[in-house]
C-alpha cells in the first residue's frame, strides 16, 4: 500500500506530468501559452516514429513468442467489445443520446498513444521492464472499435450508410495508423544494428520531446475544458469510471495472458485509454450528427488528465498485486 | 467596367468532412473552389479553436462562384446531403469580371 502512493507520488512529480500540469494551469489562467498547431502535430508524429521503432527493434531483439499471439488476439478482442460496454455505460451514468454514446464508445475501445508512452516512461522510470511489443498490441488495438462504435449507432441512425469506402479508407490508413505500424515493422527489419544508428534521433530526446508535447496537451485539454457546454456531471463520471473498469479488465487479461508485471500494467493503460487522434476524425467522416464537443472533451480532458495522473500508477499498483510481483 | 452577375456560396464545415462536398463541387459541375482555414470561434456547443489534435473539429471555409442555375443546384444538394453535418452554409450575389470564367 505505502508502496502504492510512494509509486503515484513519484509520477505526479515526473517532469512529463508537471509539465502537462504546467500546460493545464496556463490555460486556465488564460495565459497566451500556446504552441503552434503545426510544430505539435510534427512532435505528434515524431513520438508515433519513436515508440513504434524501438517497440519493432524490441521485438527483433526478442523474437516472437506464443504470449505475444495471445496478447495480440486479446488486444483486438478488448478494442471490439469494451465499446459494447461503454457505451451501455454511456447511455446509463452519462444518459448521452444512442448516436452520441456510440462515438463515445468508438473512442473508449480505441487506445491513446500519448497515455501509452507517458506509462512506458513511467515504468522505465521505476526500473520495471515490459514487453517491447506491447506497442504492436496498441497499433493493433488502435481501430477495431471504430467498426464497434459504427455498428452500435447504425441501428439508430435513420438513413442508409453513405460512404463506407471512405470511411475504411480513414480506419486503415489513417496517418497514425499508418506511421506507427509501418515504423514498428521498420524497427523490428533493421533490429539491433538499426536501433543503434538512430538511437541520437529516436532515444536520445525522446523524454524532452514527450515532456514538451505534454504541455501542449495541457494546453489543449484545459481550453477544452474551459470553453465547453458538453460535460455534465454525469459525462465527467463517466470519463472517470470507464477508465477504472476497462483498467482492471485490461490488467486481469493481461495477467491471464502471462505477462510481465509491467507488461501487465500497459495492457491495462491501453483498455483504460481512450482515442483522441485517429478515432474523432473517423467519427467525424461516419458519425456526423454525433456531437464531437461531447467525446472529444471527455476524451481528452477528463479521461486523458486521469490517466496521466492517477491511472498509470494505479494499473501498475493492480498489475503488481495480481501478479504478486 | 463590364461585370457579370454570378452567386458565392460559402460553407464551413469540420475539416474530415471536407472531401465530401468538394466531391459533390465537382459532381454538380462547377468550374473551382477555394478552401481557407479558420483559426478558432464560437458556436452553439461552445468555443473552439484550431488547437486540436485530430482536426475532427477544425473548421473550414470553402467558397464556390457559380452561375444561378449551378448554385441552385448545389444548394439543394448541400441541404439534402449535409443537413446532418452541422455545417454552415450562406449565399450572396457576386459580380465577377470573367464571365467565361465561373
Amino acid at each position: 500500500m505505502l508502496d502504492a502512493v510512494a509509486m503515484a507520488g513519484s509520477n505526479l512529480l515526473s517532469p512529463m506530468v508537471l509539465f502537462f500540469v504546467l500546460g493545464f494551469l496556463a490555460a486556465m489562467a488564460r495565459s497566451d501559452l500556446s504552441i503552434p498547431e503545426p510544430i505539435a502535430k510534427a512532435i505528434s508524429l515524431y513520438l508515433m516514429l519513436a515508440i513504434g521503432f524501438k517497440g519493432g527493434a524490441s521485438l527483433a531483439s526478442h523474437g516472437v513468442d506464443a504470449t505475444m499471439i495471445g496478447v495480440a488476439a486479446a488486444g483486438i478482442a478488448m478494442s471490439f467489445l469494451l465499446p459494447m460496454l461503454a457505451f451501455i455505460l454511456a447511455r446509463g451514468l452519462a444518459r448521452l443520446s444512442p448516436i452520441d454514446a456510440a462515438a463515445v464508445a468508438a473512442h473508449y475501445g480505441s487506445i491513446s498513444i500519448v497515455t501509452f508512452v507517458s506509462a512506458s516512461e513511467f515504468l522505465r522510470m521505476l526500473g520495471v521492464s515490459f514487453e517491447g511489443y506491447m506497442v504492436a498490441v496498441m497499433a493493433l488495438m488502435e481501430t477495431p472499435a471504430i467498426i464497434s462504435g459504427l455498428w452500435l449507432a447504425r441501428r439508430y441512425l435513420q438513413r442508409p450508410d453513405s460512404g463506407r469506402g471512405q470511411v475504411l479508407h480513414e480506419v486503415f490508413l489513417n496517418g497514425s495508423v499508418v506511421l506507427l505500424t509501418g515504423a514498428f515493422i521498420i524497427g523490428a527489419v533493421s533490429g539491433t544494428k538499426g536501433m543503434t544508428t538512430v538511437a541520437p534521433f529516436i532515444d536520445a530526446p525522446f523524454k524532452g520531446v514527450l515532456c514538451f508535447f505534454l504541455l501542449d496537451m495541457g494546453l489543449i485539454a484545459a481550453n477544452r475544458l474551459r470553453g465547453t457546454r458538453a460535460i455534465s456531471p454525469g459525462l465527467a463520471a463517466f470519463g472517470i469510471l470507464m477508465p477504472l473498469i476497462g483498467g482492471a479488465i485490461g490488467v486481469l487479461i493481461g495477467s491471464v495472458m502471462g505477462l510481465s508485471p509491467g507488461g501487465t500494467a500497459l495492457f491495462g493503460v491501453l483498455s483504460a485509454s481512450a482515442s483522441y487522434i485517429a478515432v474523432p476524425a473517423a467519427m467525424r467522416l461516419a458519425l456526423p450528427e454525433a456531437n464531437p464537443a461531447v467525446y472529444l472533451t471527455v476524451s481528452l480532458a477528463i479521461t486523458f488528465p486521469f490517466n496521466l495522473t492517477v491511472g498509470i500508477p494505479l494499473y501498475l499498483a493492480a498489475a503488481r498485486w495480481i501478479t504478486g510481483a | 467596367m463590364q461585370t457579370h452577375t454570378r452567386k458565392k456560396l460559402e460553407i464551413i464545415v469540420d475539416s474530415p468532412l471536407v472531401p465530401r462536398v468538394t466531391a459533390l463541387i465537382d459532381r454538380i459541375g462547377a468550374t473551382g473552389y477555394t478552401l481557407f482555414q479558420s483559426i478558432g470561434g464560437r458556436g452553439a456547443e461552445g468555443d473552439w479553436r484550431e488547437d486540436q489534435l485530430t482536426g475532427a473539429q477544425q473548421k473550414i471555409l470553402i467558397k464556390v462562384i457559380a452561375g444561378e442555375e449551378t448554385a441552385n443546384r448545389l444548394l439543394e444538394n448541400l441541404s439534402g446531403e449535409l443537413e446532418r453535418y452541422s455545417c454552415i452554409i450562406y449565399v450572396s450575389t457576386v459580380e465577377v469580371i470573367r464571365a467565361g470564367k465561373f
